[in-house]
């Protein structure tokens, strides 16, 4: 009988259900690395580490897919294609760069660590919509319902014309 | 009558809005599991970390999935868990698809296992394994994932058929693994039919009146049924293929579901049929009551699936005494029994047959209808009921220690009298039942303290000469201690059980055999993780190499790597240890810790004799600055005795060292007091780090860290540093250098040092040298902090060799109190 060690037996697994998926005439989705990857990484830090192996077009995958915990969509995946041939460090440096930089990575934060590369991220543009500023919901909802005159009575005791 | 713990994770059942497939079982299941006076059930469902869970109050669930009010996570303050809190008595049971859980089973099974929890998954199919293509990308690789993680770590797995159970077997035969141990419970059926109870069971649609329109269109018992998702895998293709032929017959057909993933060219395909809104119908995301009436006047419910868990569309067919035409597979067959009729599933032919003989004998098919009509499903209650029993049957098999365990005799290995004969008045007055101290050391020794003792417990000797019987002792002294060791299990007149310990392990008050032997389980208390073991910084010590060297024994013989050198008696089954010699003979002489190897043996081997539990001892590390704690002490039931801890200014000064039968009772209560506050310490200082790192994470996107890359321009390096750097007084900052492996070269120095804005130096320069750092670890820089609030800047330095220009960075730093 084998012993696996937890990467060895991922990677046999993988092995098996890529050859079914071959004798459909297609591949799996992901290649072993990412695979790899993905199976060992822990919920709550992405391990940069455990990605500089990856090929280019791997990595890509692997931020995507653990950084912002979704598959690369048809749009990025066409652009950064296009990039794939820049040297490891430059390449690797913009895509993170790009993906820490995105309001989406602020929805979970996975912290990542262990990375050799020069990351300076910019802070993305923090848009402020402030809505019937000072005025509560509910209040808003009993002055919306008002008859006009008392709307324009409700605006003058107010002191604003507007708002 | 003790229970049996289940925790459950159910964190895809609490955030699915509809409890369809999956979560429909889990949550049918887990009600009554919850009934059930043999089992004490904890529900969970994963914090927005994923490292942990909040604990589900066990009214709000059961309210929220039978009367649909409320929350399932309730409501009012949240109790939570992490795994390390997860109790090693009970089951983890898996029965909700852990596969779409971010906490994935890859990092969280290895951690329960350390502590010796029992892992129980179940297992509903093996499809996406042996059927790839019929599933979403992501789906596959997180099922190829959690697979992987059950097979590696599972004890147990219930399997809903016996077919699920041969494809489990099919699997492990071709990876060459034994398959683990495997129990088959089908599932129930007696879901309540939708249009007589709406609220239960169903995908709570507002509208729940029958498309009038639709079945107006079909003749009673003159068509076809199909009821799921539109799916590759289910084959809705044979049956539009089938169309022309089942024309001739007079048989419409219908598919009631929804468009699943990847159907778009089917869709079409539905659309554009030319029999489509004649005789080819397609009821989109129907509502139940139409469903319930499509049921009951169908001819016969097709079930064409390639593959299938179960096949559930099947039980309710027959709840509704319609009859079945089901591929011809094994898990239908064994769902269908012999009361549905098979079809070849890649043939038109076989199915068009099988319609026809269902049309030509009016008779046979009323027979058939009138049996179904008494057809009583298999009741959820009795698949919970056997679930349980199932649960409770892995704790029972993998018994706990049985028969009386006489804990009498502790052994010590000892090189020096004076040591031991300041611990022995705390043995003899705190371990009342230790009867025998075995002293192992040098025969010249014997007579001294044979002399020197005549307390309780009755001193015997085995001396190193008789242990080494001429063989040479290995120079290492942890080599030493490991190879000892082993020759004493060996020789020596030992029980079968006892304590081991040093001569400078203390007991701080008087403690039972409970300590050491509880509930039938023999009590292993861990310190740290071996694989997060940084040791002392560059210049290691033997303690440090012989852990780094335990480190990857243990991960080369899939052991865990829990740190057993806990510095406090331990409980030794000498058969245990024995049986591992006797299977990793070459161990004896590798210079490994034997604690942590005798221990994460047993653990692994024997789950259900061992209790992992954190220490219980004070004074271990000696000093707080020594190593950041991987966890805390429980409690303090001993003390790990070092005299310098008593000098002036120390933490313990002013107490005595020396057993004083008044006295001491008093000075230990004072020195857990102290201790506690060194330990506060520390804790106050890990959560202003990790408070730090997460408003440096929030600020600048990345957690703070250090980094040395080559330097694609071709410079010798690139450094990248946090923005600012918080540091406490008084203590000391590690901080460990994520590195290119090229840049570790021989020669190479870090350096750092903190000095004031005006230049005035702070902290004396730390250098490492990085050929001394062990290979598998980053290396880490010590900084010594001041003992005084300032602020300056922390100057960090690589340089590849005494000769070349440095690589350097300067960050803001801010020491405060």
């Amino acid at each position: 009988m084998t012993q696996y060690t937890d990467d060895a037996l991922a990677r046999a697994i993988y092995t098996l259900a890529d050859e079914r998926m071959q004798a459909e005439g297609k591949t799996l989705p992901y290649s072993m690395g990412v695979f790899s990857v993905m199976t060992a990484a822990a919920p709550d830090r992405v391990s940069y580490p455990a990605m500089a192996e990856l090929r280019n077009a791997d990595f890509l995958d692997a931020a995507f897919l653990l950084l912002l915990q979704r598959p690369i969509d048809d749009g990025a995946k066409e652009a950064w294609e296009k990039r794939l041939t820049l040297p490891e460090t430059e390449f690797r440096t913009a895509v993170l760069n790009s993906i820490l930089s995105s309001p989406e990575y602020q929805r979970n934060m996975i912290p990542l660590v262990g990375c050799t590369l020069p990351i300076q991220t910019q802070q993305p543009e923090v848009k402020v919509c402030v809505v019937n500023q000072g005025m509560p919901p509910r209040l808003v909802r009993i002055y919306q319902k008002l008859p006009k005159w008392m709307q324009k009575l409700a605006k003058k005791l107010a002191g604003k014309e507007e708002g | 009558m003790r229970k049996t713990h289940i925790y459950i994770d159910l964190s895809r059942l609490c955030m699915t809005a509809f409890t369809t497939g999956i979560q429909r079982v889990a949550k049918a299941i887990v009600l009554r599991m919850l009934e059930n006076p043999k089992l004490e059930v904890t529900l969970l469902a994963d914090l927005p970390s994923h490292t942990g869970w909040r604990i589900l109050p066990h009214d709000a669930f059961i309210e929220y999935y039978t009367n649909h009010t409320g929350s399932p996570y309730g409501s009012g303050k949240i109790r939570t868990l992490t795994p390390q809190e997860i109790l090693p008595d009970a089951i983890f049971f898996d029965i909700d698809s852990a596969w779409n859980m971010p906490m994935r089973r890859g990092w969280l099974f290895p951690i329960l296992k350390q502590r010796g929890v029992t892992i129980v998954s179940h297992l509903y199919d093996l499809i996406p394994v042996t059927h790839p293509q019929f599933f979403y990308e992501l789906t596959v690789t997180q099922f190829l994932s959690w697979t992987s993680a059950v097979l590696q770590y599972a004890d147990h797995i219930i399997c809903n058929a016996e077919a699920t159970k041969d494809a489990l077997n099919d699997l492990c035969a071709s990876l060459d693994m034994t398959p683990p141990p495997c129990t088959v419970v089908p599932l129930g059926a007696d879901f309540v039919k939708k249009a007589e109870h709406p609220a239960e069971d169903t995908e709570d649609t507002e509208d729940t009146a029958p498309d009038t329109e639709l079945l107006s269109k079909l003749e009673p018992r003159r068509y076809l049924l199909m009821v799921g998702t539109i799916e590759p895998r289910k084959n809705h293709a044979l049956l539009l293929d089938a169309m022309e032929e089942l024309s001739k017959l007079d048989v419409k057909v219908v598919f009631a579901g929804r468009i699943g993933w990847n159907m778009a060219e089917f869709e079409q395909r539905m659309k554009n049929h030319p029999k489509a809104g004649t005789e080819f119908f397609f009821a989109n995301s129907p509502t139940d009551a139409t469903i319930s009436a499509l049921y009951e006047n169908a001819l016969a419910v097709a079930f064409p699936t390639k593959n299938e868990g179960f096949g559930l569309p099947i039980v309710e067919a027959f709840q509704h005494g319609t009859p079945v035409l089901a591929s011809d597979i094994p898990v239908l067959r064994e769902v269908g029994g012999a009361l549905a009729d098979y079809f070849d599933h890649t043939s038109v032919e076989s199915l068009v047959e099988a319609v026809r003989k269902l049309l030509s004998d009016p008779e046979a098919y009323a027979e058939k209808t009138r049996r179904l009509a008494e057809y009583q499903p298999r009741t959820w209650d009795i698949a919970a009921e056997e679930m349980g029993d199932a649960l409770c049957r892995v704790i029972e098999e993998e018994k706990g220690l049985t028969g009386d365990i006489s804990l009498k005799q502790m052994v010590v290995l000892t090189a020096r009298n004076e040591d031991l004969l300041r611990s022995l008045p705390y043995w003899d007055a705190y371990l009342p039942f230790i009867e025998e101290l075995l002293v192992v050391c040098p025969s010249r020794n014997v007579k001294a303290l044979t002399a020197a003792w005549n307390g309780r417990i009755k001193l015997s000797f085995f001396t190193d000469e008789e242990l080494l019987d001429g063989a040479p002792l290995p120079e290492d002294h942890t080599m030493r201690n490991f190879y000892l060791r082993c020759l004493l299990m060996e020789k020596a007149p030992l029980a079968d059980v006892f304590v081991m310990t040093d001569d400078d392990y203390r007991p701080l008050m008087p403690l039972t055999e409970e300590i050491f032997v509880k509930e039938s389980r023999y009590q292993a208390y861990f310190c740290y993780d071996l694989k997060e073991w940084h040791g002392t910084q560059g210049d290691y010590t033997s303690y440090d190499r012989s852990m780094f060297r335990t480190r990857d024994w243990l991960i080369g013989a899939h052991l865990p790597t829990l740190q057993y050198s806990s510095h406090q008696p331990q409980v030794i089954d000498r058969g245990i240890y024995l049986e591992m010699l006797s299977a990793y003979p070459q161990i004896r002489t590798e210079g490994l810790d034997e604690w942590s190897t005798y221990f994460n043996y047993a653990v692994a081997h024997y789950p259900q004799k061992f209790y992992a539990r954190p220490y219980c001892a004070m004074a271990w590390p000696g000093a707080m600055t020594d190593w950041k704690l991987w966890c805390q002490p429980e409690m303090f039931y001993f003390e790990n005795f070092y005299d310098v801890l008593y000098e002036e200014n120390r933490v313990f000064s002013g107490l005595s060292t020396t057993f004083d039968a008044e006295k001491t009772p008093l000075e230990n209560m004072e020195k857990m007091v102290r201790w506690t506050r060194e330990l506060d310490r520390q804790k106050t200082q890990n959560a202003a780090d990790a408070l730090y790192a997460s408003l440096h994470h929030r600020l600048y996107r990345i957690p703070p860290q250090f980094s040395l890359t080559a330097d694609p321009a071709g410079g010798t390096a690139v450094m990248t540093v946090p923005q600012i750097l918080y540091l406490h007084t008084g203590g000391q900052f590690r901080f460990p250098m994520n590195m290119d492996d090229t840049l570790r070269r021989s020669g190479a120095v870090l350096r750092c040092q903190l000095t004031a804005q005006d230049g005035k130096i702070l902290t004396s320069p730390m250098e490492l040298r990085l050929e001394d750092v062990d290979a598998a670890l980053q290396p880490e820089l010590i900084l010594r902090l001041p003992e005084f609030p300032c602020s300056g800047i922390l100057r960090l330095e690589y340089r590849a060799d005494a000769a070349a220009e440095p690589v350097s960075a300067e960050i803001h730093s801010i020491v405060t109190a």
